[in-house]
């Protein structure tokens, strides 16, 4: 079964539309995943609006999305009211929580149509909108498998593993995988020395075909940026490597990087992997562009 | 230059229709592989490139499926999209599906690559 994954939004904490980052976009994280017929989507920042606006030009009729969230973050939910297909009476939406009974997520999309901040309320959405559950920990959603693994940021964050057919996409954004590391206090005071990821996550993203991470600091920026919940894009070449994956995509790119910036900083990563003969390709989500795997 | 009986005088009206007419102009440049350099004006909403005597680009490469690409327009966008070729779709040496693509993109299917040109939008005057 093939599995198509598009990115819709890899601009972390704010959109930054303009010339600057035309090329690999500004629109906050927004990423389909379909296998087979079902339609994955993974946060719901503003690239969810163009989402909805394709998949209505494809012609996807009735929409079954199943929707799963890092964590509730403006830059991860902000699209959400202008999802046009969550006001067509026919589309529906599952919304999952870590465990059943949990419905943090849902209850925020709830709160963030309040009238103070936007004119539509979440009562008065056409779609079915439905929370569920990962069972705290996996859940088989017909023949795909969909996990979470509990990350590194600021008041929490879940990375999701999709699973079907031998074929595995891995999602991790907004994990300060740096603060993670095993050996966290030597690679600070020296970049260079390789940088042991955690075996339980290593575990988790473990051989998948492909592996978006947020990677939104360069070695440069990090230091300044300490705590405050995303990792340097070379650690997560060095996560690839010990985890077998195949291709990384590194998304969440900062609003103040262009795309020069964010070019030299793909670079630096992809200078990195040489450096450890680590074989698989490493290149910056892009908005637009659609992976077959 | 005109010049009419109440004193109006008009210039250049016919230079400024000719620019009415321009619209943009996407150019291929094939820049490595069999045939290169070349470049092809992507005049048409739709072009399919490939082996074939069908494919709007007819491509002299064996490594290139008989219908390997399309480029079509998409809101004003250019999207590239691979027609399940055998050797795949590579933007700037990634493989992918498909993309919107920008200008400067390189496209290479087989042992042929190409830059992609974005041409000027002209709007009415």
């Amino acid at each position: 079964m093939d599995v198509f994954v598009t990115f819709w939004g890899v601009r972390g904490s704010i959109p930054t539309p303009g010339f600057k980052t035309q090329r690999y976009g500004g629109n906050t994280a927004c990423i389909e995943v379909r296998v087979g017929e079902k339609l994955f989507i993974l946060d719901a920042g503003t690239g969810l609006r163009a989402l909805g606006a394709d998949l209505l030009k494809r012609g996807v009729s009735p929409v079954h999305a199943h929707m799963l969230f890092s964590h509730s973050h403006w830059d991860h939910i902000q699209g959400f009211p202008f999802f046009s297909l969550a006001y067509n009476p026919t589309t529906i939406m599952r919304v999952y929580g870590k465990r059943e009974g949990e419905h943090e997520i849902y209850e925020l999309l709830n709160g963030q149509m309040q009238d103070r901040y936007f004119p539509v309320q979440f009562s008065d959405l056409g779609a079915k909108i439905l929370p569920d559950h990962l069972n705290g920990g996996s859940k088989m959603i017909g023949e795909v498998k969909v996990g979470y693994f509990e990350t590194k940021h600021p008041g929490g964050s879940l990375a999701f593993s999709i699973e079907c057919a031998g074929k595995k996409v891995v999602y991790s954004t907004d994990n300060e995988l740096d603060l993670l590391l095993v050996n966290r206090e030597e690679t600070m005071a020296d970049p260079s020395i390789y940088r042991h990821s955690p075996p339980a996550f290593v575990e988790f993203c473990r051989d998948a075909n492909l592996l978006i991470a947020d990677g939104q600091y360069t070695d440069e920026e990090y230091p300044k940026k300490i705590h405050w919940g995303h990792p340097r894009a070379t650690t997560i070449v060095e996560l690839a490597y010990a985890a077998n994956i195949e291709t990384v995509a590194i998304t969440h790119h900062d609003p103040m990087q262009s795309d020069e910036l964010v070019d030299k900083k793909i670079e630096a990563c992809r200078t990195r992997a040489v450096k450890l003969s680590y074989s698989g390709v490493v290149f910056g989500a892009r908005e637009g562009v659609t992976i077959k795997i | 230059m005109s010049k009419y009986s109440d004193g109006t005088v008009k210039i250049g009206v016919e230079s400024l229709y000719s620019v009415q007419s321009i619209t943009r102009r996407d150019i291929l440049s094939l820049i490595q592989g069999p045939g290169s350099p070349k470049k092809y004006i992507l005049s048409k909403n739709r072009t399919v490139l490939g082996r074939s005597p069908e494919a709007d680009l007819q491509l002299k490469s064996n490594m290139v499926s008989r219908k390997h690409l399309s480029l079509y327009r998409d809101e004003g966008e250019m999207i590239c999209k691979d027609l399940n070729s055998h050797n795949g779709l590579f933007l700037n040496g990634i493989k992918v599906f498909s993309a919107s693509l920008r200008d400067g993109d390189t496209i290479q299917i087989g042992d042929l690559i190409f830059i992609y040109h974005q041409g000027v939008q002209w709007t009415s005057l």
